[in-house]
């Protein structure tokens, strides 16, 4: 059957015909639509050769003499820098860091490598570099804040301290006031590594700094005691723990109750007399939850003879639930809100 | 113009004159009538261009005019064809279904359609249109044959042919304006599918479309054109009779038919007589209204009757419920459908356009070039359709390779 029909007759259709013509055998309005689509055409055709002759040309240019491309902005050299910080850090460390050649042109500034170059300090969260024609490179920064010190060792160089921010960043800090570093306690008992020269984030230092601001804005006098914050229980037990002058250890959790109860808590316990220079507590464990707070007390001065125990362990401190509605730290900074002490 | 419209034009090129209208397509799914353009023809002669150039100028004011009263250049044409040259034959074709279950494949389906289209035509003719009629699987009439269980499958085609030199002309004339020619539609079936419903079509309908220098038939049965024609005669044919018989120039024969023509004859007083301008100025003369009518009324019945015997024995009367339908410029002579219903031995009556055609377009002489649009439109809404399809059958690809 197949063979049948391929033999068939061709039979003509209209679309056979050629739909062309002369254009003698035109119109003058028809020819005028030629003329005009010729030209049309014409111009598309030019447009695109021009445009690959452009690429060629440059693509050329580029393989053969890159610096001919180059050659017209270095007649316009970087003169100033103009840094911006919400920080500490100044235009002088800025300058000192991009470490721009003198002569270097605007144009042919590598803006990527140089960000990197600022953000490598850790101290700058995010830094945009733009250019301001014609000689001047602006430098905008946002700086992170410091929580926590922390001493660490690396390779032979004596020990140092080095500052952690509250995404967990560890950096040298540069511009800082002495005065305002030493108020800041020390953390202790987690996991270093340098990697690639830089120390990894530090997990949970969030909820730390939430801790540390919370303390820091309800119990400022309790929190200039605070030496250590450790996070050796932090992993396995969420809890963090601060060693103060006075309290050898504080234990907060993490997982349930909020850190404005359990400041509120300590500051009452110390407040109300459980804890005096008499008898001063060994250890306050905040984490437990509820209105029980188990504190250990060292054990008294004059102890009686043949008692072998060190400390005593009281009954549990009732405390009465907290009525005023927990405040998130960020509202107690940002308003400077102290709770009435209703328990 | 955004990507998705496109301005397509309905080109009639008459012996008397050249319609075009610009419809704007919107996506491909909705037209709107947008320009229209008119004159009177001039180089053309039963439907066939005898002066190329004063045809090309008659045409070519028209599509100015159009594009003009659109504001918008015409993409691509859509144009009519008629004339005395045109011929038409039935061819058709069967085949044993191949598969050993008997279902019909669309290789089966194919195989007949090519069959029954290749038939040979003499030297310098060309097809214009292949009308499929309904297949037939085993004897009984079925849309769509595929996956069908049957033994054997026929089709037929009603086969449109012309003169290639003539077809060429045609579409020459509107190259000369530099616009493509989209599609060339037979004109009778331009004017039948805008007169006629799909109802009127599946009953059984025969329009007739009576212009100035031909007349064009078409045969509707089950929903397709069963039989069409073209007589080299129409309403030019009625004005040159009475010429001729009341020794009339061309003009003042127009002027009589148009005012006193009829196809059927109403005037019983032979004495009654009608004035040729009714100014009563130097040269205004009296003519008996009788013989007017006479006249014309013959002419009238001497076209449908030699319709009638071209159709022969494809029309039949308890076919053709749906009675005779005319238009045409020449439809609008009164007495027409009268004549019509005595000839064919059925009902008829004049088509009329669609209601959402406006009200300044529904005259009969407008008809074909409506057809065309509409045929401009279902082209593209099929194009898009399939478009769609392509893009499913894509889709479907992806999926199944995900």
């Amino acid at each position: 059957m197949s063979t049948h029909v391929n033999t068939l007759p061709s039979v003509r259709n209209w679309r056979d015909i050629q739909q062309s013509i002369a254009p003698k055998a035109m119109s003058s309005e028809g020819r005028k639509r030629l003329q005009v689509a010729t030209a049309k055409t014409v111009a598309v055709l030019f447009a695109l050769g021009l445009v690959g002759w452009g690429l060629f040309e440059g693509m050329r240019l580029w393989e053969q003499n890159p610096n001919a491309i180059q050659s017209p902005v270095k007649s316009a050299p970087v003169k100033f820098v103009d840094a911006r910080s919400d920080g500490v850090l100044d235009h002088g460390w800025v300058t000192r860091t991009l470490a721009l050649p003198k002569t270097v042109g605007l144009m042919e500034l590598d803006l990527y490598a140089l960000k990197n170059r600022l953000l490598e300090s850790g101290q700058v969260r995010t830094a945009v570099l733009t250019r301001k024609f014609p000689e001047t490179l602006v430098v905008i920064i946002e700086e992170r804040s410091p929580v926590l010190r922390l001493r660490a060792q690396v390779g032979s160089a004596p020990a140092k301290d080095w500052l952690v921010a509250r995404d967990g960043v560890t950096y040298e800090g540069v511009g800082y006031d002495a005065t305002l570093l030493a108020t800041l306690p020390y953390l202790a008992d987690v996991p270093l590594k340098r990697v690639q020269g830089r120390f990894p984030p530090i997990e949970g230092m969030e909820k730390v700094a939430d801790l540390l601001s919370t303390a820091h804005a309800n119990i400022p006098e309790l929190y200039r005691g605070w030496q250590i914050v450790s996070l050796a229980r932090f992993a396995l037990d969420g809890e963090i723990v601060v060693r103060s002058k006075d309290i050898k250890e504080i234990t907060f959790g993490t997982r349930e109750s909020d850190f404005f109860k359990q400041v509120a808590q300590l500051d009452l316990i110390v407040e109300t007399g459980h804890v005096q220079a008499d008898h001063p507590a060994l250890s306050i464990n905040l984490a437990v939850g509820g209105s029980q707070v188990p504190v250990v007390f060292e054990k008294p001065a004059a102890p009686a003879p043949g008692v072998k125990t060190n400390s005593i362990t009281r009954p549990a401190v009732s405390i009465p639930a907290v009525r005023a509605a927990p405040q998130r730290p960020s509202a107690i900074f940002s308003t400077l809100y102290f709770p009435s002490r209703e328990f | 113009m955004s990507s998705k419209t496109k301005y397509i034009g309905a080109v009639e090129v008459g012996t008397s004159k050249v319609t075009v209208m610009i419809g704007e397509l919107s996506q491909g799914r909705s037209l709107s009538i947008i320009g229209f353009g008119e004159c009177q023809s001039r180089g053309v002669l039963k439907g066939a261009v005898m002066d190329f150039r004063s045809a090309s100028d008659a045409t070519h004011s028209a599509l100015l005019a159009a594009e003009s009263n659109a504001g918008v250049r015409i993409d691509e044409v859509y144009l009519a064809q008629a004339g005395g040259h045109l011929d038409g034959f039935y061819n058709e074709a069967g085949v044993s279904v191949s598969a050993a279950d008997n279902m019909v494949s669309a290789v089966d389906i194919d195989t007949v359609m090519r069959l029954a289209k290749a038939k040979a035509l003499p030297e310098g003719r060309m097809v214009v249109h292949n009308i499929r009629r309904p297949f037939r699987l085993d004897g009984r009439l079925v849309p769509d044959p595929e996956h069908l269980v049957g033994q054997r499958l026929d089709v037929g085609y009603w086969t449109v042919h012309g003169q290639e030199n003539k077809i060429a002309d045609n579409i020459h004339v509107i190259r000369g304006f530099n616009v493509p020619v989209a599609e060339l539609i037979l004109a009778s079936l331009a004017s039948g599918t805008m007169v006629t419903s799909a109802e009127d079509r599946q009953n059984g309908v025969l329009v007739i479309d009576i212009g100035g220098g031909t007349t064009d038939y078409a045969l509707y049965h089950d929903g397709c054109a069963y039989m069409t024609g073209v007589l080299p005669v129409g309403g030019s044919h009625l004005t040159n009779d009475l010429s001729l018989g009341l020794r009339l120039t061309e003009g003042q024969g127009e002027k009589l038919k148009l005012r006193f023509g009829r196809g059927t004859m109403t005037a019983r007083d032979k004495s009654e007589k009608v004035w040729l301008n009714g100014d009563f100025a130097i040269g205004d003369r009296q003519f008996p209204r009788q013989a007017i009518e006479q006249i014309t009324s013959a002419r009238v019945w001497e076209i449908f009757e030699v319709v009638k015997k071209r159709l022969g024995a494809g029309f039949v009367p308890d076919r053709t419920a749906a009675g005779v339908v005319l238009t045409g410029g020449t439809s609008k002579l009164p007495g027409i459908a009268e004549a019509a219903a005595k000839v064919f031995g059925i009902t008829a009556r004049l088509g009329e356009a669609p209601g959402y055609i406006n009200e300044n377009l529904r005259d009969p002489g407008y008809s074909t070039a409506l057809g065309l649009l509409y045929f401009g439109l279902n082209a593209s809404a099929e194009a898009a359709a399939s478009g769609g399809r392509r893009r499913t059958g894509f889709l479907s690809r992806l999926f199944a390779k995900a």
